[in-house]
């Protein structure tokens, strides 16, 4: 086999043809214009097929193995409080990140080696959120379906209420493949929700890498795209958790790598039809959100096929897949409740609203700061910047290359099947063009979430579309390793940006702050709920912070007030200066058997932005909550102060509600 | 670890059994690790309705999908076994060894994670809790200081002017002291409140107010 041979590892169909090359012609800033934005394009550089061996992978897996080493001693320099933890952690990721890009950048890699290292970089990555918390669940998310999980195991039904986070039991995938793992198995809930989150991260990754390996025919595009897709605010730290999400989004990648082959024929569509129901019918359990994301680029691509392709046959077959999907989710939404309603819609709409607020108003989110507003360092500032403007090149150096020029190599034998596969990079690039609408959610402190979220899906397209550019222009041709090296470097950045903006100031485990998910569960909070559950028992009625409520449900076993479950703001309870009428009327409303107070709370202001509800408002966060708001308890007639800690007081309330 | 494999078990035979045409190896490895998390979703829809979310529910439903999925991959192709273990991707020692190597690193990784987050301590705190039984008002002293500490507990009575009691309590690391007080005469409509404080110090450390039943 020549050289010419092992590209794509496939023989080609016939001699290719050259001709004679021409003059060089001087380069102009319009061609050169025009070579950047991909309107004009060289030949795909050659890749190497399939050896019998994979290449460097050995070598990088053990440096990956080494680089987890410095992660683990990096978080407990941060947990001891030590100033270098910081120094350690980044040049870790840096160490996993880089050469590991570099090699799938690299001409030299064969596909199986990028496949294997793409999918290592991935699991190794999904470690790094392992070990940041690898004794507990102890984020927000986690704690919230933990309790469902728990629900799960004890009761043994679906289905039961969850006050924490009411729409999680609708959604019970997550839980059920947790549960099944612990049941089979015998190992504790936590570990069984790391084994089905890692899988999760193992299919997400695979499937990227062999979705984008069919769109454009290269292992090199798979393997840049699987890894720039880590590159998302999400990846590293958000879908590690043990949350529906995480599951979802691997289902739904693993769904449209499918789909491509399931549109080929009427045959092949008929015949993989079992698959596609069982696909879609988990991914409807999964997640509401995700579903309908899978469901709109399954649309999006059938219209591409006819934009693009011309091509009514898949067009059809692909509306086919999609109408499947739509259905499972019409179906199960049917069963359990549409959560669009009272979920979703108010939080996009109010997403929406804040950020045409401050466009029209011109005022601003203090940017880089915490609820607490406390500031990032300033690296970490510039990385993120550098990040935006990195993905903006990638975006605008790959969108038109895509647009402008979806015929593949005619030369290839996989010619005709990539032509037929360019519609699902098109759809992808008009996808990509959503990404900066995220960004500017991201502006206001309202919608951050929603951006934050909705950029993790478009993220996928934008991998795509950056790995297109990366092959076709930035790395192209050359072999140089020094130009794979920048091109890694720049990943790295991204990656690094992703982290920060998606997780800081929270990347490292540390001590105890204010209103900060994981880093404000500890033993105190975890031994005063324990508490309530040996001494007052399982179900009593309690309001508490956000970060307490989520320990009373999960380690409790306690029922707690939660505005998004009862419909009522609990936080004037404790806000308000004095027990008046105002505080005994929600507490006779919301039928609360028990307060529980940090007094800790009156320390500092919430790092995410808020003690106990989103609806709570920002006149209380000018300053920290006032001790005086707490004291009022101890003198209010009837109610009795029957724990304290220090820290930490309960209050029962039962004779005044 | 068999648990484990029975819970990935139905995954492989569902990929083979769905998708039995030769596929790429990283393909076939998401198929089969995603359909491995999709059966227990729909499984466990079945076992709800059947009142069997329990082991030996979904014990049986991985050997039955299992079962199901090997004999319809064997309908649907007799030479199924042979062939699966032709098409295994079987890497190089080399390679295995770096994977195994990489693998141990990894797993001292979360080994050193976790004795770190193991060996995070809050810091020195005592846990005072009380209740009113039978007229008797029961306080209980929860020592986490890390060392042996002596307190003195302070009682006063809702009635005016208040009628006190005072006791010294010592406590080992970690132990529960309870003591009991006689209300008699018994608790009026009043709190009663409970102050603890560190021997030695007359800044109250602890405290927490009871409030009697209310006469129905």
């Amino acid at each position: 086999m020549t050289a010419r041979a092992l590209t794509y590892g496939l023989a080609p169909t016939r001699p290719a043809v050259f001709r004679r090359p021409r003059p060089a012609r001087a380069i102009t800033l319009p061609r050169w214009l025009l070579r950047l934005l991909g309107f004009r394009q060289d030949p795909p550089a050659a890749e190497i097929g399939d050896g019998p061996g994979l290449g460097l992978f050995p070598v990088l897996v053990l440096w990956l193995g080494l680089a987890l080493l410095g992660v683990a001693f990096a978080d407990n320099a941060g947990i001891a409080g030590q100033g270098w933890a910081e120094a350690l952690f980044w040049p870790s990721i840096a160490a996993m990140v880089l050469p590991a890009t570099a090699r799938i950048v690299s001409s030299r890699a064969s596909e199986r080696e990028r496949a294997a290292i793409a999918i290592a970089l991935g699991m190794a990555l999904f470690l790094v959120r392992l070990l940041h918390n690898p004794l507990a669940f102890t984020d927000n998310d986690e704690l919230m379906h933990w309790r469902s999980a728990l629900d799960l195991m004890q009761q043994k039904h679906l289905f039961v209420p969850n006050p924490l986070l009411p729409i999680s039991p609708d959604y019970p995938a997550l839980e059920l493949a947790a549960t099944a793992i612990a049941n089979l198995s015998g190992l504790p809930l936590f570990v069984a929700g790391m084994i089905v989150i890692g899988t999760s991260r193992f299919v997400f990754v695979a499937s990227a890498y062999a979705l984008f390996r069919k769109i454009s025919g290269s292992s090199r595009v798979a393997g840049v795209g699987a890894v720039i897709a880590m590159a998302s605010s999400t990846f590293v730290f958000f879908e590690s958790q043990f949350s529906y999400e995480s599951i979802a989004q691997a289902i739904a990648m693993l769904g449209f790598c499918v789909a491509i082959d399931l549109v080929e024929s009427w045959r092949a569509l008929a015949i993989r039809l079992p698959l596609w129901i069982v696909l879609s019918a988990s991914l409807a359990l999964s997640h509401h959100l995700t579903s309908y994301f899978a469901a709109a680029v399954l649309l999006l691509v059938s219209l591409s096929y006819l934009a693009v392709g011309r091509d009514w046959a898949r067009a059809l077959r692909m509306l086919v897949l999609a109408l499947i999907t739509i259905a499972a989710i019409g179906i199960w939404q049917d069963l359990v409740g549409n959560p669009t309603g009272g979920y979703l819609v108010p939080a996009l709409v109010g997403g929406f609203t804040q950020i045409l607020a401050v466009l029209l108003s011109g005022a601003e989110r203090h940017l880089f700061a915490s609820g607490a507003g406390a500031s990032l360092p300033a690296w970490e500032q510039a990385d993120v910047l550098a990040a935006l403007a990195l993905t903006g090149l990638g975006l605008s150096t790959g969108f038109f290359r895509i647009l402008a020029a979806p015929r593949p190599d005619e030369r290839l034998l996989e010619a005709d099947i990539l032509r037929d596969r360019a519609p699902w990079g098109a759809a992808f690039a008009v996808l990509s063009a959503g990404y900066p609408f995220c960004v500017l959610l991201r502006l206001s402190s309202g919608s951050w979430e929603i951006g934050n979220r909705l950029g993790s899906y478009l993220f996928i397209a934008v991998a795509y579309v950056i790995a297109i550019a990366v092959h076709g222009f930035w790395q192209g041709r050359s072999a140089s390793p020094i130009r794979a090296v920048l091109i890694a470097a720049a990943v790295t950045v991204l990656v690094f940006g992703g982290m920060i903006s998606g997780y800081a100031p929270l990347i490292l485990p540390g001590p105890y702050l204010v209103g900060a998910d994981s880093r404000s569960i500890e033993p105190h909070g975890i031994d005063a709920a324990e508490w309530t559950k040996d001494h007052l028992g399982p179900g009593n009625t309690f309001a508490a912070d956000r970060i307490n409520r989520l320990l009373l449900a999960d380690y409790g076993d306690q029922r707690v007030v939660t505005s998004l479950y009862d419909r009522i703001d609990e936080s004037p309870i404790f806000f308000a200066p004095r027990f008046g009428d105002e505080v005994r009327g929600l507490i006779k409303a919301l039928h609360v058997d028990y307060l529980l107070v940090d007094w800790r709370l009156t320390q500092a202001l919430p790092l995410v932005g808020w003690y106990y509800e989103l609806e709570e408002g920002d006149e209380n966060h000018a300053q920290p909550i006032k001790p005086q708001s707490f004291r009022k308890f101890d003198t209010a007639p009837g109610i009795s102060r029957v724990f304290d800690s220090g820290s930490i007081a309960i209050y029962d309330t039962r004779r005044v509600k | 670890m068999i648990g484990l494999l029975v819970a990935f078990l139905p995954g492989v035979l569902l990929s083979l059994m769905l998708m039995p045409e030769r596929v790429g190896p990283v393909q076939r490895g998401a198929l089969v690790a995603g359909l491995a998390l999709c059966w227990t979703a729909l499984a466990g829809l079945g076992l709800d309705a059947a009142g069997r979310l329990d082991r030996q529910g979904w014990a049986m439903m991985a050997f039955y999908i299992s079962g199901c999925g090997l004999a319809i991959w064997l309908l649907i192709e007799p030479r199924a076994l042979a062939i699966f273990f032709s098409r295994l991707p079987l890497p190089r020692f080399r390679d295995l060894a770096a994977l195994a190597v990489a693998c141990v690193l990894a797993g001292s990784a979360v080994a050193v994670a976790r004795s770190g987050a193991a060996a995070v301590v809050a810091p020195p705190y005592t846990e005072l809790w009380g209740r009113l039984d039978n007229g008797k008002l029961v306080v209980d002293v929860k020592n986490l200081e890390g060392a042996d500490t002596s307190y003195r507990l302070e009682i006063l009575d809702g009635e005016v002017p208040p009628s006190t009691w005072s006791e010294t309590v010592a406590a080992a690391p970690g132990a529960v002291v309870e003591r009991q007080f006689n209300m008699s005469p018994p608790a009026g409509s009043g709190p009663i409140e409970a102050r603890l404080y560190k021997t030695g110090s007359a800044a109250i450390y602890r405290h927490i107010i009871i409030w009697p039943a209310r006469a129905e």
